[in-house]
């Protein structure tokens, strides 16, 4: 029976021999201590401190490790903290290849790539100091959102020149994916990670069978999966491709994939450019990423636009809300289509943007042959709000012909219409003067003003006028004052139509009027003003008004209308038997038209 | 032809796996050498626990080895076969189960007696309980002598400061405290806590080295494994 011995630590019986063979140690506690929970495989928690940094929270979780929010606790300062497995550090060709390509990475310094600011090894786990991101990875913006072309082909122009900064120093990515773009809250895009995947080894397949978790293989090139040696810089155009397919259609492109536009509504011309990246062959993919850039930066942003072949265009670099700034177009696509300019500023046979001109021009402010939009000119303009040209359709329409609620024009049509021929509810035409009309288009300046008159002094009150004409009351200065303005306003806004008649007819009245000196003035500004059925009054004033003076004017007044048998006859009568000399006088003239 | 290994010196066993050890065993005495010193105790073990006496066990355990090289069993041997451990003791019970080659073990094996493998002190060391299946006593026995390698190599190492470690670890007395260790190896206590998770993290990364080369898989599993054969019953 050989001695127990029982550890103190854990309670467990051993051989004494056992235990003597482990050197007076605890197997069962050994095999505990070596069982230690990696860094990289068991998240630290905040608070806690790895070498001179305090962990601030997990960023996120990989293959190759963990990365960390962390401070760092001299500085202050706060980093990206990633720990890789401690598992590789046993691995001494890793570490062969860590030590020497940190430095490399560490040189990086580019505004689109996560700068390492420093790399070591600490508590047996490798881990690299980056850049903290403030921002979203590229993968968790695809989770969230469908991301619309433009916003895609933003991103790929950003990738390109941090690729093409890093490949010119001879350093490629080697994994390119969703995790290791990130977008920063100001919209800048940053590629994470580089030559790491080279570090750790989990682009050369016999690793990643062994120790290291791969993510998808899905970015890879098709060289990369089956030999890393061949691993060059296309590689990462390859990877590109799958990342710019990914947004554009939200698939992976697997297997006999179908071009972009026919997965959703991206440009046509897209289409060449993604599978030219695409290819499996690398000799066959653009060569280097300055021509996938260029491909790219030269690529219809919209749908499905096309490009002038013959012909000019021009588009601004500048965009605001995916539209260019300035887009001047003319001439045909290759099918032989005229091919429309859009942009904020549009120039083209057909112009759409919110100053368009053309031929055919839509927008805010279109301009053109046809123009529709909100401020409408042009041959016919159709406006929501304005429109002016030859014909013109709006709420305000201005032109040759206009229609619209304020029409203005020779032909003018509208709840307001202003113009030589004007038809509608209230009109200002030279048939006819409304004084809803004239109050309306007063304002615009559009009336003729009586001199003496501002335009600010609005147009006359024709119905107060009238009453104080009529009111007995006042002095007769104050009401030929009344009278004079309503001639004027007779005069100049042409009060001839069914308005003036009604005037015509409360003036008539005033004939009766006890002032002689009213009934006087009245019947002298009557003159060629009364319709040959209103001419009673004037007859009775010329038969019967007391005031020689008055009874003159009045032969007077109906002179123009002598031709009427009734006034004819009043005149002859006045001439025969009228008492005053010069009222006979008068009507001699009025009958013989002098 | 028996190289002197060093089980118990100071020098890192293992730096050779034993993968490799096993495929350049098939022409390479030395490195045959290597292979049998690393995995006699724990067939030994097995065949004991299978109910052959201390002399029986001796001369089938010599009698595999002749076997192994004779029947050029390590030539079908390749990467890709999973674990190595698993390998042999399939290849054992293979040997095992043939009544002839059982019958003639003696003879067979006593044209490697001359490996001098120390059956006495294994012997020992054989505390086979009723509870335990022959499997889990040659996994026990693998997993022993894969962790006491690596905590030498750990030893060697950390020189001095490994005492500290020990101190931690001994299965007899009372263990000190960690202000006590910290104080003696003039550290802080949260210097030397940081110490001990780095000689913890080291250990394992040892014994992953060692595991690493005789698995073609997931070393992280095959060291779990063997860590839970030795670990705490609970």
């Amino acid at each position: 029976m050989t001695t127990q011995v029982r550890c103190a630590g854990c309670s467990q019986e051993f051989p004494y021999h056992v235990v003597e063979q482990f050197g007076g140690l605890c197997p069962a506690c050994v095999a505990g201590f070596a069982t230690i929970e990696d860094p990289a495989d068991s998240p630290l928690k905040p608070g806690a401190t790895f070498g001179k940094f305090e962990i601030v929270g997990v960023i996120g979780r990989g293959g190759m490790g963990t990365v960390y929010r962390a401070r760092h606790a001299g500085l202050g300062r706060e980093v990206a903290l990633k720990i890789l497995s401690a598992r590789l550090a046993s691995d001494p060709e890793f570490v062969r290849r860590f030590e020497r390509e940190a430095r490399t990475l560490a040189s990086l310094e580019h505004p689109n790539i996560v700068a390492v600011h420093d790399t070591g090894v600490e508590a047996g786990a490798p881990y690299l100091v980056m850049e903290f991101v403030e921002g979203v990875s590229l993968r968790r913006l695809l989770a969230e959102r469908r991301l619309p072309p433009e916003e895609a082909l933003g991103i790929v122009p950003q990738l390109c020149e941090a690729l093409e900064y890093a490949h010119a120093r001879g350093v490629v990515h080697r994994d390119v994916k969703p995790e290791n773009i990130l977008i920063d809250t100001k919209g800048r895009t940053k590629i994470a990670d580089f030559g790491l995947a080279f570090i750790v080894g989990i682009d050369a397949p016999r690793l990643t069978r062994t120790d290291v978790t791969m993510g998808t293989p899905h970015y890879m090139a098709p060289e990369q999966v089956e030999s890393s040696r061949r691993v060059d810089h296309r590689a990462d155009i390859y990877s590109m491709g799958v990342v710019l397919y990914e947004m554009l259609t939200g698939e992976l492109p697997l297997g006999r994939f179908s071009p972009p536009s026919e997965k959703s509504k991206v440009n046509r011309r897209l289409d060449e450019i993604v599978l030219r990246a695409l290819e499996k062959e690398p000799d066959r993919r653009y060569q280097q990423v300055t021509e996938f850039h260029r491909a790219i930066e030269s690529a219809p942003q919209g749908r499905d636009e096309r490009r002038v072949v013959r012909g000019y265009e021009y588009k601004s670099r500048i965009t605001i809300f995916g539209w260019p700034l300035v887009h001047i177009t003319r001439g045909v696509d290759a099918s032989g289509r005229e091919v429309a300019a859009r942009g904020v500023i549009a120039i083209g046979g057909r112009a759409y943007g919110v100053l368009a001109v053309g031929g055919f021009a839509m927008g805010v402010i279109p301009i053109g042959g046809l123009a529709i939009g909100l401020v409408a000119w042009g041959g016919l303009a159709i406006g929501a709000l304005l429109a002016m040209g030859g014909g013109a359709i709006g709420t305000v329409a201005w032109g040759g012909g206009a229609v619209g609620y304020v029409a203005m024009g020779g032909g003018a049509a509208g709840y307001y219409a202003y113009g030589g021929g004007a038809m509608g509810k209230y009109v200002y035409s030279s048939h006819r003067r409304d004084p809803e009309a004239i109050a309306f288009f007063w304002r615009w300046g559009l009336v003729d003003v009586p001199s003496g008159r501002r335009p600010s002094d609005g147009p006359p009150d024709v119905e107060r006028l009238k009453a104080i004409a009529r009111d007995a009351s006042k002095q007769s200065v104050v009401r030929v004052q009344a009278l004079a303005d309503l001639y004027e306003a007779e005069m100049y806004f042409g009060m001839r139509g069914h308005r003036t008649r009604d005037v015509v007819t409360s003036l008539l009245a005033l004939t009766e009027d006890p002032d002689v000196s009213v009934r006087a003035d009245l019947c002298r500004n009557l003159t060629g003003a009364v319709p040959p059925d209103l001419a009673g009054p004037l007859i009775r004033s010329l038969k019967f008004d007391s005031e020689a003076s008055v009874r003159e004017v009045a032969a007077e007044a109906l002179g123009p209308l002598r031709e009427v048998p009734a006034v004819q006859e009043a005149l002859e009568a006045a001439l025969r038997t009228d008492s005053a000399r010069s009222v006979r006088e008068r009507a001699r003239k009025s009958l013989k038209g002098a | 032809m028996v190289e002197e290994t060093s089980l118990g010196g100071p020098r890192a066993a293992f730096a050779e796996t034993l993968w490799t050890s096993v495929l350049r065993a098939k022409d390479d005495g030395a490195a045959l050498g290597r292979l049998i010193e690393r995995t006699w105790k724990p067939l030994y073990f097995y065949i004991r626990r299978k109910g052959r006496d201390v002399e029986q066990a001796k001369d089938l355990t010599q009698a595999f080895f002749a076997h192994l090289m004779e029947s050029r069993l390590l030539d079908k041997v390749e990467r890709g076969r999973g674990r190595f451990r698993s390998y042999l003791i399939s290849g054992l019970e293979h040997f095992l189960a043939n009544e002839y080659r059982t019958a003639n073990a003696e003879k067979r094996g006593g044209s490697v007696s001359t490996l001098g493998l120390d059956f006495s002190g294994a012997e020992r060391e054989f505390e086979p309980s009723l509870a335990e299946t022959p499997e889990a006593l040659y996994l026990r026995a693998w997993a022993a002598g894969v962790l006491k390698e690596s905590l030498q190599a750990l030893g060697a190492e950390l020189g001095s400061q490994f005492d500290a470690v020990r101190r931690h670890l001994s299965a007899e007395g009372e263990r000190p405290s960690y202000r006590d260790s910290a104080a003696a190896l003039g550290m802080s206590e949260f210097e030397f806590t940081n110490f001990l998770r780095r000689a913890r993290l080291r250990l394992r990364a040892l014994v992953l080295e060692r595991v690493r080369d005789t698995v073609d898989g997931d070393a992280e599993e095959e060291a779990a494994d063997l860590l839970r054969a030795l670990g705490k019953k609970s």
